[in-house]
């Protein structure tokens, strides 16, 4: 009797660590996207919306220099400066700010606060010889990188909104008649409810 | 006696030594600060240029010789700093066809025509030079973090004041650029 009792509650014990797996494998933040592995972000409803089936699924399928975005900035994020032991400031999702991209009719562009605007991709995911992707090499667990989107996004991602936007639109969109409002917002992104 | 006279100079030797070895160590920490300088004071109102920055300072010399009304900036936004201010000013310049002149962007106060009020004299004019402190020479450069949302909103508000857009928008420096960080 005493012994069915401890196998029933070791059983119980596996069955609740099966079920945390599978809420984390449910819960994942982040696709990586060919040919380059930067990462999409599931977590945003208006870049990755919900399937048939409810599941979330990016807008694209790669993200190259001839994909064409349907909305506008999308945002990117590379997780090499991510570690495992969690954001230490600033950014939700890490200590590197993602990068928004943009469309021009030269390819996709995309915003780095410090390097301004540049075409995709940067130099680095290109071998500089050959000019062949050279993916990133992602770690375990980038899947999960927290996005935090059921806070308010921080100052700085508010900010890198505004500034991204208004950079591209000055660049590019007035002279390619790109409409300001049509270029989605910090709050949009991040699945906000109305104001 | 003789031997307290030789001991009395002896002492003298000491002291003169030390004081020698003091002054010299002195002098090579204040010869060693000057040369580290990260800044350079400029006519008229002696704010602070960064010769930190590669792209403002090729080869740690400013690409201006002078910070007036009328300077003409070969690369923009450039940098002026009054210490007594939290970050550094972005200067840029204001288009020929609107009578040129020397534009300045601050957080706060936004874009404004250069100098500010109080380097100038509010009856006749002349500049009000600032004083700088004494140890402007050991003054850091303005770290990465702090430029690193400053001047894209700088840039951008520039822009949209003068209608600046397309390569001549991207030809403006980016944090990068002025901190001379390597490509991406």
């Amino acid at each position: 009797m005493f012994r069915e009792k401890r196998y029933l509650v070791i059983l119980l014990f596996v069955l609740a660590i099966v079920a945390v797996r599978v809420s984390v494998v449910e819960a994942q933040n982040w696709v990586a996207l060919p040919p380059y592995n930067i990462l999409w972000p599931l977590w945003s409803p208006v870049l990755s919306p919900p399937n048939a089936a409810g599941s979330p699924t990016p807008l694209v399928t790669s993200v190259t220099r001839n994909t064409i975005l349907p909305v506008q900035p999308a945002l990117v994020l590379d997780p090499t400066w991510w570690t495992l032991a969690g954001p230490a400031t600033g950014w939700p999702m890490g200590e590197q700010p993602p990068w928004l991209l943009y469309n021009t009719p030269t390819g996709l562009v995309f915003f780095d606060v410090l390097y301004g605007i540049n075409p995709w991709p940067p130099a680095k995911y290109l071998d500089p010889t050959t000019g062949a992707p050279i993916p990133i090499s992602l770690l375990a667990g980038y899947s999960l990188i927290d996005p935090t989107p059921a806070t308010l996004p921080t100052t700085q991602a508010i900010y890198l909104f505004d500034l991204a936007n208004l950079s591209y639109l000055l660049a590019y969109g007035n002279a390619l008649g790109v409409s300001p409002s049509s270029l989605l917002t910090a709050a949009q992104v991040f699945g906000l409810p109305p104001i | 006696m003789f031997h307290g006279r030789k001991s009395r100079r002896l002492s003298l030797f000491t002291t003169l030594a030390f004081t020698l070895l003091i002054v010299s160590c002195l002098s090579l920490v204040v010869i060693s600060s000057v040369e580290a300088a990260n800044w350079q004071p400029m006519p008229t109102y002696n704010v602070l240029w960064p010769l930190w920055s590669p792209a403002l300072s090729p080869g740690g010399v400013p690409l201006v010789t002078d910070v007036t009304k009328n300077t003409i900036l070969p690369v923009q936004p450039g940098l002026a700093w009054d210490p007594a201010q939290p970050l550094p000013w972005a200067l840029y310049n204001a288009p020929a066809t609107l009578g040129g002149g020397l534009l300045y962007f601050d957080q706060i106060y936004g874009l404004n025509t250069w100098p500010p009020k109080y380097m100038q004299d509010p009856v006749t004019g002349a500049p009000v030079p600032i004083t700088l402190p004494l140890t402007w020479t050991l003054l850091l450069p303005t770290s990465l973090a702090h430029l690193e949302y400053y001047i894209p909103l700088a840039n951008a508000t520039y822009a949209l004041t003068y209608g600046i857009t397309g390569p001549a928008f991207l030809s403006l420096l980016t944090p990068a650029q002025i901190w001379g960080l390597p490509p991406i």
